[in-house]
């Protein structure tokens, strides 16, 4: 006889990996986790402030339909918006960590900013704000640069 | 010269129907993050696919059954039922994806959210499974598929660095920075996608709706030696592309649009517009064929009569098991689950019950009481037999990688 502690097994599994596999975000217990943390955000918010420049650019040269950009710039920002919330439900684990949190927290902001601009520049099909919007995200990716990978 | 035309289409067809959401998505992941280090991953799964896919079609053009039917009858019911649960849960995740692939495409075009895509996108399914013949539902949407090649010309057009490229490929190494684990998770989720179940039961299935005898095998070896590397082409296209525009930027692939990128960067909005419509057509072609599949599993383990070559009264119970998963994947699709990840877990899931398809079919096509002289050669077989090692190993390491991975993360 099996017994109901073996067929409750893979039910065990299934929910296992389902918690370990939707887990993306943990507790941070030491600074060296936190940053770790904040490095992770850093490139996942380089890859969205690097598409959406790359969104703008095609718009500059007119080489992309108003409603491809409008929606890859839309995702860009909602990309962006899930690295920012993600990253302020880590809690900070030390007074320490509360100065990075500050400091990261304002350049994630400012992107998920130039992207929400850059949103509403394509799809008024404002050629100056693209534009301006591309030069924020130019500035804010050279900011996060040295962030990746530390 | 009709005969000709016949397999040049089904050569075509092959090619155009090979790429789907789950290749469109994991080719692009990849080449943006490994480069082109995972490229032999293509090669491996298209020569493994090829194997099999033929020794499938083989199966149906000389029993005149589908593989299903004579895994049932020469395995028996409950291995056949095991098959039957771990294909059509793969097959329903893949439904999902490909559903949400075809809204997703439709929303790159018209940037109305996709969501509101993802009924008309079903009834638009429906009724052309309902309405149009097996010959020209396939042929229609694998040529329109051939709208990905754009890829191999924004490709040549970007002017890469043939070099590197080729260096990245041929020397296979972990990039700096990633880690082992992942990179093989990654190794994974490539082979699974280019050897997902539903393409061989829609392939062996295909060759009895085509009603196949002996004499199309030319035809089989053709669509599968021809078509399939061709289709591989496309993958490696697709993630040369990536490596080439999306990578040097930083940019990790967890959207469509991304994948469209480097095609507008090279072609402007001309190959923009052709690439969206081979999104379309790639995503909705395997929407039909995996949808299509699901009746197939189902009717063929249950003994029902099945397929489009009867009609529709006669197959009924073939076309409720469509309809009904039909039904609940654009359900589960509705409650706002992003259809790129649950194509990310598809393939990788596919991946850990391939032996359950590929093993069936490997003893259905030694049989010789199935097969007579046409049963599989030594070399096939020798080859089969790799693939099978390599296939259990996968199916093995899968979960455990994902969980060590955060499923890639």
């Amino acid at each position: 006889m099996i017994g109901p502690r073996v067929r409750r097994l893979p039910c065990l599994v299934l929910l296992a990996t389902a918690v370990l596999v939707t887990g993306c975000v943990g507790p941070s217990r030491t600074d060296a986790d936190y940053h770790r943390k904040a490095s992770n955000s850093a490139e996942a918010m380089r890859s969205a402030v690097e598409t959406g420049r790359l969104v703008a650019d095609l718009v500059l040269r007119d080489r992309a339909f108003g409603n491809y950009a409008n929606v890859a710039a839309t995702e860009a920002e909602q990309a962006a918006d899930g690295v920012q919330a993600a990253f302020d439900s880590v809690q900070p684990p030390s007074t320490a960590a509360d100065d990075v949190r500050e400091k990261f927290d304002a350049l994630l902001q400012a992107a998920t900013g130039a992207l929400g601009d850059l949103r509403i520049a394509v799809r008024r099909h404002l050629l100056g704000d693209v534009r301006k919007a591309a030069d924020d995200l130019k500035k804010i990716s050279a900011q996060l640069e040295p962030l990746v990978g530390v | 010269m009709k005969k000709m035309l016949q397999v040049t289409l089904g050569i075509l067809t092959a090619i155009g129907g090979f790429v789907d959401i789950g290749d469109l998505v994991a080719n692009a992941l990849t080449g943006a993050r490994f480069g082109m280090s995972l490229a032999w991953v293509v090669l491996v799964g298209v020569f493994g696919i090829i194997l099999f896919a033929e020794m499938s079609g083989r199966v149906g053009a000389i029993t005149g059954r589908p593989v299903f039917d004579l895994v049932r009858e020469r395995l028996g019911v409950r291995a056949g039922l095991a098959n039957l649960f771990a294909s059509f849960f793969i097959n329903f995740l893949t439904v999902i994806a490909e559903i949400g692939g075809v809204a997703l495409a439709l929303e790159l075009a018209t940037s109305v959210n996709y969501l509101l895509w993802v009924p008309i996108v079903a009834v638009l399914l429906w009724v052309t499974i309902w309405k149009i013949k097996f010959e020209s539902m396939e042929r229609l949407y694998g040529l329109m598929g051939l709208c990905l090649l754009v890829f191999a010309v924004a490709l040549w057009k970007l002017g890469p660095d043939w070099g590197s490229l080729w260096g990245d490929a041929s020397n296979p190494t972990v990039p700096r920075g990633e880690g082992h684990p992942t990179w093989i998770y990654y190794a994974i989720a490539l082979f699974g996608a280019a050897m997902t179940p539903y393409e061989v039961f829609f392939f062996s299935s295909g060759a009895v709706e085509e009603r196949w005898t002996k004499k199309d095998l030319m035809l089989n070896r053709a669509n599968v030696y021809i078509g399939f590397p061709l289709g591989a082409f496309l993958s490696l296209a697709i993630m040369a592309c990536s490596a080439s525009v999306l990578r040097p930027r930083g940019i990790s692939v967890d959207t469509l649009s991304q994948v469209a990128l480097p095609v507008s960067v090279a072609l402007g909005k001309l190959g923009l517009a052709v690439v969206l419509i081979g999104f379309f057509a790639a995503t909705f072609g395997a929407a039909i064929e995996t949808l299509m599949s699901s009746g197939y599993t189902v009717a063929q383990y249950f003994g029902w009569q099945w397929g489009k070559y009867v009609a529709p009264k006669q197959a009924a119970r073939f076309h409720v098991v469509m309809l009904v998963t039909l039904l609940l994947a654009t359900m589960v699709t509705l409650t706002t689950i992003d259809p790129v990840k649950v194509t990310e877990y598809s393939i990788v899931l596919s991946a850990a019950a391939l032996p359950l398809t590929y093993l069936p079919i490997l003893v259905v096509a030694n049989d010789r009481e199935f097969m007579g002289d046409k049963k599989n050669s030594r070399v096939t077989n020798f080859f089969a037999s790799i693939y099978l090692v390599i296939i259990m190993v996968v199916a093995v390491i899968t979960i455990p990688l994902m969980l060590a991975t955060k499923a890639g993360a």
